[in-house]
């Protein structure tokens, strides 16, 4: 594999994992714009406990991920109180909160960053990866999944239904943060430097992107979501300059072919129609 | 046999300066079918909803077999007994006919077989009943289907359904019948029997009476607010209370 390929397998199971993380978000009507904050929490927990605490891999990756599920958690109870598009900026303020943090801290490097000491290779990420993707798709397979799908049409009746809306709403939120703070985890391991910078609102535009252009109502929504992104503008080098005008107008014409995304059920439903001869429900 | 399982007890509920339900007191008898009419508008959706714990009522309280239900937050009293349909559609669009009915049994589950697979699972006993009984109500031709590509009549079947697999004793329908041709509501009606044989109690809303007739044993009739009858059907018609809410009185 050469350093190129090995390169874009990390970014792309970087963006895989961090694309579940707003999907579990997305699948229960919740749009996250705040992904870059959760995904710098995760990033930066890394590089402390693996820097000052020695922490090895294993464990910094699992405390990343508590420690980006623990700040949703909290910040859960007064951004689910806001619906829609203030939802949208709520978690967008959170992400410009995150980072005004960092950029002032001292200990996190302020905006010069930091350097992380331990290292990962791509095949652990990608690991990871595959591990996250079929907890998606176990996740959306059970009576929890459907709840989240029902709260995300219709939260009202979902609730007359016997559903806990708000615990799965915060449930959702909390795992999405936490997923997130895997996936800085791994990119503070994988590149072995962090900075506010690059957490910025371009990042969490591309990932709620990921989900939105991907599909929210399958599992596989983030995946194809994510890969899309993250391989199509690799693909379009060959046209240099104009690769991300030409992947501009890809997007605007998907938007316009597939508004509720790539993946959809109805789609899902017609390919097992073909290939099972009946559908999978 | 005539014990009570759902008791009105003084309901009132206001809505700004609008009283829209003043005083409600009413009782419903375990395994009959008993219908709520009255003019729209009079409040027998708003009752509905101060039953179901959408409204929470300014006085008074709704009693159902023992327990006191205003004490119940929404989503805890179908597990107590009692399930609904609503009278403009709400199926979840974007799940598939199965898992709106699926859906209907989520009070029965505990959390262990909450996080148990559906799909990849050999056997999963809640998906056999919820195909068995589409199949039962001959609806199964649609299972695997999104809800929303759907005929109105197959939707407001699906809808009582997804009520009924709560397995509720009590199984309050709004408007079931409404915007069916005769054909469909005449199925409703062997439908509804059925389910009333099963030994569920019916509390439904409709405005069409010959429906109601055929189908409901008690009647009560609301209007602006207020209870103005309860009895059986014949008795209904003798009503001078009831006949000048729908004819209009002399003065």
């Amino acid at each position: 594999m050469t350093g190129y390929m090995s390169g874009v397998l990390a970014i792309l199971g970087i963006n895989i994992i961090f694309a579940y993380s707003i999907y579990i978000t997305a699948a229960t009507g919740q749009l996250n714009l705040g992904g870059a904050g959760f995904q710098a929490i995760g990033a930066y927990a890394s590089a402390i406990l693996s820097n000052e605490m020695g922490f090895p891999i294993g464990l910094t990756l699992i405390f990343a991920s508590i420690f980006g599920g623990l700040i949703s958690f909290l910040i859960a109870f007064p951004i689910l109180r806001t619906k829609g598009v203030y939802m949208v900026l709520a978690t967008f303020a959170i992400a410009e909160i995150v980072a005004g943090v960092i950029l002032n801290s001292d200990y996190l490097g302020g905006p010069t960053g930091i350097v992380v000491n331990d290292y990962i290779e791509t095949e652990l990420i990608l690991i990871v990866a595959v591990t996250v993707v079929l907890f998606g798709f176990y996740l959306m397979s059970t009576r929890i999944g459907l709840a989240m799908r029902a709260v995300h049409d219709d939260d009202a009746v979902a609730n007359l239904m016997g559903v806990n809306t708000r615990a799965i709403q915060i449930g959702a939120f909390t795992l999405g943060g936490a997923i997130a703070g895997l996936s800085g985890g791994l990119y503070a391991l994988y590149f072995g430097f962090v900075e506010a910078q690059y957490f910025n609102a371009n990042i969490s535009i591309f990932v709620l992107l990921f989900v939105l252009i991907g599909g929210t109502q399958t599992a596989w929504g983030p995946l194809i979501g994510a890969s899309f992104f993250t391989l199509i503008p690799e693909a379009l080098r060959i046209g240099d300059d104009w690769r991300f005008f030409i992947f501009g107008i890809i997007i605007v014409g998907m938007m316009i072919v597939r508004p509720e995304g790539i993946v959809t059920r109805d789609a899902l439903d017609r390919v097992w129609f073909k290939i099972l001869g009946k559908t999978n429900v | 046999m005539s014990d009570t399982i759902l008791k009105i007890s003084n309901v009132s509920k206001s809505f700004g300066g609008v009283k829209v339900l003043e005083n409600v007191t009413f009782e419903v008898e375990k395994g009959n079918r008993h219908a709520l009419i009255g003019p729209n508008g009079a409040g027998k959706t708003t009752l509905f909803n101060v039953i179901s714990g959408i409204h929470e009522p300014d006085e008074g309280r709704v009693f159902f077999e023992e327990n006191d239900l205003t004490q119940f937050p929404s989503r805890k009293r179908i597990e107590k007994g009692l399930s609904r349909s609503f009278q403009n559609i709400r199926l979840m669009p974007h799940l598939s006919v199965l898992e709106n009915v699926m859906l209907g049994q989520y009070s029965r589950f505990g959390i262990a077989d909450l996080l148990k697979p559906l799909n990849f699972s050999i056997e999963s006993t809640g998906k056999i009943e919820a195909t068995e009984t589409l199949k039962r109500f001959r609806i199964d031709l649609y299972e695997g289907r999104t809800v929303s590509s759907l005929p109105y009549g197959v939707r407001k079947k699906i809808e009582v359904v997804r009520a009924l697999m709560a397995k509720p004793r009590l199984l309050m329908l709004d408007e079931p019948a409404a915007g069916l041709n005769t054909e469909e509501t005449d199925e409703l009606r062997k439908f509804l029997n059925e389910v009333s044989d099963s030994g569920i109690t019916l509390l439904l809303v409709d405005h069409d009476m010959p429906f109601v007739n055929s189908l409901c044993q008690q009647v009560s009739v609301m209007n602006f607010g207020q209870l103005i009858y309860n009895g059986n059907v014949p008795g209904l018609r003798k009503d001078k209370k009831v006949l000048d809410a729908y004819l209009g009185s002399d003065d």
